[in-house]
């Protein structure tokens, strides 16, 4: 040891308490890797030496990689090792497991260092769906403001949320200096009512103008008046000629579809309006009046139709068309009216400019049953008529203007009536009340504007156009009280964190009002709370998120699907298999049911589409339904859903390596080192010497090379056992010509033959790394940020609480929510 | 590329290089500022229909649009020989086009030239190259750009009658009007506009310096790790405001003196050549004058709409028998050569824009040789969405080498043209629409 100079700290020591709550297996310690080192890198990379091979000294570097400078010769070392370029192939080589006992060692180091560099930061900017949604509930106007934001990155995590990926530029606060303007616009109003469109179509009948609505402010629009510019025409489609069997108003199924030209062609057949419209903003209501047409006598109907409303514009050959919600399954024969409301801007419009029928708005109505060729009796879907209104208003002012300029009933002075309105909206804007000295500020912003505006509410709109754009709305800050080190939230801050964190928006009323008297943080009382918020709807918008990005189901997205092994794969295929995962993970939350179901279920979620896919009959129509597996469907839990196999194929084939990673990655949180640089990846197709071999045969080749084998040994077992499912998520044990090779020996020795006994295999031996990882997971996502050591210990422990608490996903929630670093900054 | 050691997933660096390039651009925006005490230009001209292009065999070979061979040594066409005394200043591209619509009929990309947007979906389109350009050198100068078009306005989606789009994908209405164009630029530069135009600056400050002020008593209440996110803010804050200061300069300038007579303003569409030829004259004039340094100009638009698909008829080409513009592009070049004699007169009006921007000198350079200028189509026969006739002029005093017709092996991403040329003008993107990679071939 003497000629060996490392230095020891005594962190080394410290560090051994911490890190075994880290992982499962034990840490490997320095000492071990010392004596190794010294037999096969120092006699070129020593003090013995006069100049060291490639100028590195292996003897002084600090092994301490937290404090000591040292890391990117380490990483150096860890890449020569993977590559198996050192020890020189004429010196003795490093047996396998000395080998993984040094690259084991540098990994483990240099995660923790990553650790424990990461300080803990509070303050982030909104991500764009959470700025969206924010703005949603603040203006109260379903407007997509998020959609020209720049998409949000994703963090070393996968999340997008976290403030680390979230950056601000010029242009992006240029933007929200635009959107804030265009938002006030629409949310304060001056002047009189709008003229209101309202119109009826039935087909083959004269248009109906319907009068001014007598509940409803806004005179109705005169079509026939010279100077209008405002036409509608009806652009329907119904069967071609006499011989027809489809009465008028009778829909076959057709959707829109794409063609030689740009956007998409016009559903075959439609019931519909042209609009040459002059309004390209606020909200719309749509009604119609449909029915499902009888079978003919002696057959019956087989299928329902399905009634989908679409609104967007013409161009010269086509369409642009976006649906205004999802299709109904249309089950009656006697007529019932379906309403609809839609804003005008979160749809494709028409150019500006002189309108024409190749150049206006267009509302259609069609059956989007899926179409079958040739059916004898397709289903049939009878449109009476379709209605407008637009714009459509409920009350003028509108809500979203009197809610914020209140009506002065005291008849306050304009200044103290100003002053209340600002501190109404500022208090809601960022989430906690306002100080007197803000306020003061925000009013002399005001003063100024009401000198040079027209109206009162002119210098309104531009006054909240500041709030709007303020880092204290635009980003989740946390401020502190002087002292140094950990605070705990204020009630205000709790509420938001905790509503950023289920609803991905500004905390509701209630949430207001338990910070404002200061009963949120009760422990009992914000577990009542946190219940409640995973009940609402709005917590789909944690399900939708965390899900998709824990999982990376956004993987769907990037694997090109073999078209011609796999003819049945569609857009709509892809997307059902994702909402399937969605659906899922919302069901365990939204029922407090245990996390193991991820290992395995009895149940899943599937609509018509996916019901096909996976072989389960009697399921119509696009809603997603729950449903108990058949154990003979060999199904059941997180494993075996499509969405994940095919995400982690290569679009011909299942890919044990992807499927192995995502398993550790995401389920066990216990992911091998990364690859070493350059590394090309296992590509049966276009490498020589893969040629021609089965995939299990190829990856034991990729295992024998030394510098895969190291991190392979632990990644491709796992993924083996998925081998019973091909690159669409098709279970093909039984049909398969050849046989499928799915037993693997798991890196603790066990050997496992396929994808049920993996599954008892996790359940049995993995069921802590799960709890570990989602308990992780969440809390990542839970705060915005990636946890540091401090916050994976307090997550570590309360893995017993959530075992004695029945694993419940919503319990979990509970357990992060009471935590210290979710109350803390 | 030197990573630290700390960075410890290798995939997670790609995902995070993935995520700047979600933001081409945006950061890119403070230096492309500096550069703006030395004028640089971008000016872009577009016909639709495509090009005639024939075999080496037919009896009409001559018209081919495309040289017969690369490199340095090529020979001019008669349908690009009117470039004869311009060939040291430009370059001919062959096999370029945006993959996402080489699928779809070759009209629709008119829309999407100079944005490249993927549009078989929907028609959202994105931001133009050439208002990314002047959404920076605008600030510069009085007239963010000038967006020209034979037919005017915007036309309809799919065959739009403007080539410029700006951040949002929105059609800018191009105009057509050389007599109000002129007015606008030099005579009486709308009062109007201009008031508008400071009291919109005028807020935009007093709101960014009230933002300003907002998140520095933010910033005292905030930790450590925390205030150097919320200077990311401040910094972008900062920028924004002096963004608004630099666009408020032209503002106090005096108008440029410029003699109305020396123009043909008594134009019209009626006469194609004097037509053309006075618009190019207003751009050129727009450049010298430096109230602007941006524009673009859609000779004709894609397909047979509007009055500028009747210029051919009009000049007598192919006796009228092929009808318009996209009557021409269905005729038959192998035996005929009339669609090729339109090349050549868009040519020749192309020749005239260059002789004009060569002969003026902006201190020891031709105004020319700081003005990248663009000049072609989206298809290169009709409906064919492929290897689009481009030629690249201009832009020798800042890095760019001329005289040769590249050709590319595969087709290429026009993109691939853009991102060069946006770098020549200060912008350090590495994405702009769907480019793979960059065109060193034409940089010195």
């Amino acid at each position: 040891m003497q000629s060996v100079s490392f230095k020891f700290y005594s962190m080394l020591v410290l560090w051994g308490a911490s890190w075994s709550s880290l992982r499962a297996a034990e840490p490997i310690s320095f000492t071990k890797v010392t004596p190794l080192l010294k037999q096969h890198c120092l006699n070129c990379h020593g003090s013995t030496v006069d100049k060291p091979k490639g100028e590195l000294r292996i003897d002084t570097l600090n092994p301490d990689l937290v404090l000591g400078k040292d890391g990117e010769h380490w990483q150096e070392v860890l890449n020569r090792l993977n590559f198996g370029d050192m020890p020189p192939k004429d010196e003795p080589q490093l047996a396998g497991a000395d080998r993984d006992l040094i690259t084991g060692w540098i990994v483990q180091e240099m995660r923790r260092a990553a650790l424990t560099r990461n300080p803990a930061t509070h303050f982030r900017r909104l991500t764009r769906r959470e700025y969206e949604r924010t703005m949603q509930d603040l203006l109260g106007l379903g407007i997509d403001f998020g959609s020209r934001l720049p998409e949000d990155g994703r963090s070393k995590d996968g999340f997008r949320n976290d403030g680390d990926a979230l950056g601000m530029s010029p242009l992006q606060y240029e933007m929200y200096l635009q959107i804030a303007d265009e938002a006030l616009a629409e949310a304060i109003v001056t002047g009189p009512a709008p003229e209101v469109h309202r119109y009826r179509l039935e087909a083959k009948k004269p248009p109906v103008v319907l009068p001014k609505p007598v509940d409803r402010p806004g005179e109705s629009y005169d079509y026939f008046a010279k100077d209008k510019t405002f036409t509608i025409g009806d652009d329907c489609q119904f069967g071609k000629d006499a011989k027809d069997p489809f009465p008028i108003g009778v829909l076959r199924p057709a959707a829109p579809r794409p063609f030689g030209e740009a956007a998409l062609s016009r559903p075959e057949f439609r019931y519909g309006f042209r609009l040459h419209h002059p309004f390209r903003r606020g909200e719309m209501l749509i009604r119609v009046q449909a029915a499902c047409v009888e079978a003919e006598p002696g057959t019956e109907n087989t299928r329902p139709p399905q009634l989908a409303v679409g609104l967007g514009c013409t161009n010269l050959h086509g369409v642009e068309i976006k649906s205004v919600s999802e299709p109904i399954v249309i089950d009656h024969v006697e007529a019932r009216t379906y309403e609809f409301r839609a804003r005008l801007e979160n749809f494709p419009l028409p150019n500006p400019g002189h309108f024409r029928d190749q150049n206006c708005s267009i509302l259609y109505v069609w059956n989007a049953t899926p179409s079958v060729s040739k059916e004898p009796n397709p289903p049939r879907l009878k449109i009476e008529w379709i209605e407008f209104e637009s714009p459509y208003l409920e009350q003028w002012p509108p809500a979203s203007h009197t809610r914020i300029l209140f009506p002065n009933t005291a008849d306050l002075a304009e200044a103290v009536y100003v002053r209340e309105v600002l501190k109404r909206f500022a208090t809601r804007a960022y989430r906690e009340p306002v100080e007197n000295a803000e306020l003061d500020r925000l009013m002399s912003f005001w003063t100024g504007s009401r000198k040079d505006a027209d109206s009162l509410e002119a210098s309104i709109r531009e006054t909240l156009s500041v709030v709007l754009t303020s880092s204290r709305f635009l980003a989740l800050p946390a401020s502190r009280s002087g002292e140094t080190g950990k605070q705990r939230l204020t009630d205000h801050e709790l509420a938001a964190r905790l509503s950023y964190f289920l609803w991905s928006s500004m905390p509701d009323e209630t949430l207001l009002q338990l910070a404002e008297q200061g009963q949120l943080r009760d422990p009992k009382v914000l577990a009542e709370q946190t219940r409640r918020m995973i009940l609402d709807s709005k917590s789909w918008q944690f399900i939708e998120q965390f899900s998709e990005q824990w999982l990376e189901l956004d993987r769907l997205q990037r694997v090109t699907v073999n078209k011609g092994r796999y003819p049945e794969f569609n857009d709509q295929l892809g997307t059902a298999m994702k909402q399937e995962t969605i659906c899922f993970f919302g069901h365990v939350l939204q029922n407090d049911l245990s996390i193991l179901n991820f290992f395995d279920a009895d149940f899943t979620f599937v609509n018509e589409v996916l019901a096909k896919h996976y072989g389960i009959p009697e399921v119509r129509g696009p809603k997603f339904q729950k449903m108990k597996l058949d154990p003979m469907l060999e199904r059941g839990g997180l494993l075996t859903q499509a969405s994940v196999l095919t995400g982690n194929s290569d679009g011909l084939d299942g890919h044990p390596i992807k499927r192995g990673m995502w398993l550790l990655k995401n389920l066990l949180d216990d992911p091998p080192p990364p690859p070493p640089p350059n590394v090309p990846q296992l590509d049966r197709a276009s490498d020589p010497k893969l040629q021609g071999l089965t995939i299990t045969q190829a990856l034991a080749l990729h295992r024998d090379s030394s510098a895969c084998a190291g991190c392979h040994t632990k990644i491709d077992p796992w993924g083996l056992a998925f081998e019973e499912f091909d690159a669409v998520g098709n279970w093909r044990k039984q049909n398969s010509s050849t046989a499928i090779d799915a037993k693997a020996e798991l890196p603790t020795g066990i050997t496992i033959n396929g994808m049920r006994e993996l599954k008892d295999e996790l359940l049995r031996t993995r069921s802590d790394d799960l709890r570990r990882a989602m308990l992780r997971k969440v809390a990542c996502y839970a705060l915005g940020r990636s946890l540091t050591l401090i916050d994976m210990e307090a997550m570590d422990t309360l893995l017993p609480s959530l075992k004695k608490r029945g694993d419940g996903l919503a319990a979990l929630i509970e357990l992060i929510v009471a935590s210290e670093p979710f109350q803390t900054k | 590329m030197p990573q630290p050691s700390w960075q410890l997933d290798r995939r997670t660096f790609l995902r995070g290089t993935g995520m700047a390039l979600a933001l081409p651009w945006l950061e890119a925006m403070a230096s492309a500022g500096s550069a703006a005490a030395v004028p640089k230009r971008f000016c872009a001209f577009f016909f639709g229909n495509g090009v005639s292009l024939t075999k080496p065999t037919d009896p009409t070979s001559d018209w081919n649009w495309f040289p017969r061979t690369e490199g340095a040594d090529y020979k001019f066409t008669r349908s690009l020989d009117p470039l004869y005394d311009h060939q040291q200043d430009l370059t001919i591209f062959g096999q370029l086009s945006h993959p996402t619509s080489r699928q779809l009929v070759g009209h629709n990309t008119g829309d999407v030239w100079l944005s490249g947007a993927d549009i078989r979906q929907n028609l959202n389109n994105s931001i133009s190259i050439d208002q990314l350009i002047a959404s920076e050198y605008g600030l510069h100068t009085r007239i963010p750009s000038l967006v020209l078009s034979s037919n005017g306005g915007t036309g309809m989606k799919s065959r739009a009658t403007t080539i410029s789009f700006d951040r949002q994908g929105r059609a800018i209405p191009a105009e057509s009007n050389p007599r109000s164009i002129f007015e606008r630029l030099f005579e009486k530069p709308a009062d109007n506009d201009r008031a508008a135009r400071e009291r919109a600056l005028a807020s935009g400050r007093k709101r960014v310096d009230f933002l300003l002020e907002d998140a520095r008593s933010l910033r005292n209440r905030l930790g450590r790790p925390d205030q150097q996110r919320l200077d990311e803010f401040l910094s972008s804050l900062n920028e924004v405001e002096s963004r608004l200061t630099r666009a408020q300069t032209w503002l106090g300038k005096a108008l440029p003196d410029v003699d109305r007579s020396k123009l043909n303003l008594d134009v019209s569409q009626k006469g194609p050549t004097d037509y053309i030829r006075t618009m190019m004259d207003l751009i050129v004039l727009a450049f010298e004058t430096d109230t602007t340094r941006v524009a673009t100009y859609q000779i004709s638009s894609e397909d047979g709409h509007g009055i500028c698909d009747r210029f051919p008829g009009i000049l007598k080409i192919g006796n009228g028998k092929h009808g318009g513009h996209h009557g021409l592009s269905h005729s038959n070049p192998s035996e005929d050569s009339s669609w090729g004699e339109y090349d050549r007169y868009l040519a020749e009006q192309f020749a005239y824009f260059l002789s004009r921007m060569s002969a003026i000198h902006e201190g020891e350079t031709r105004l020319l040789d700081r003005t990248l200028t663009l000049f072609g189509s989206g298809t290169s026969t009709t409906h064919n969405a492929r290897n689009y006739p481009i030629i690249l002029a201009g832009g020798k005093d800042i890095g760019l080498r001329h005289g040769q017709y590249i050709k590319a092996r595969d087709e290429r991403p026009l993109g691939d043209l853009f991102v060069t040329m946006l770098h020549r003008l200060d912008f350090p993107v590495r994405k702009f629409a769907d480019n793979a990679g960059e065109f060193t071939e034409i940089v010195v």
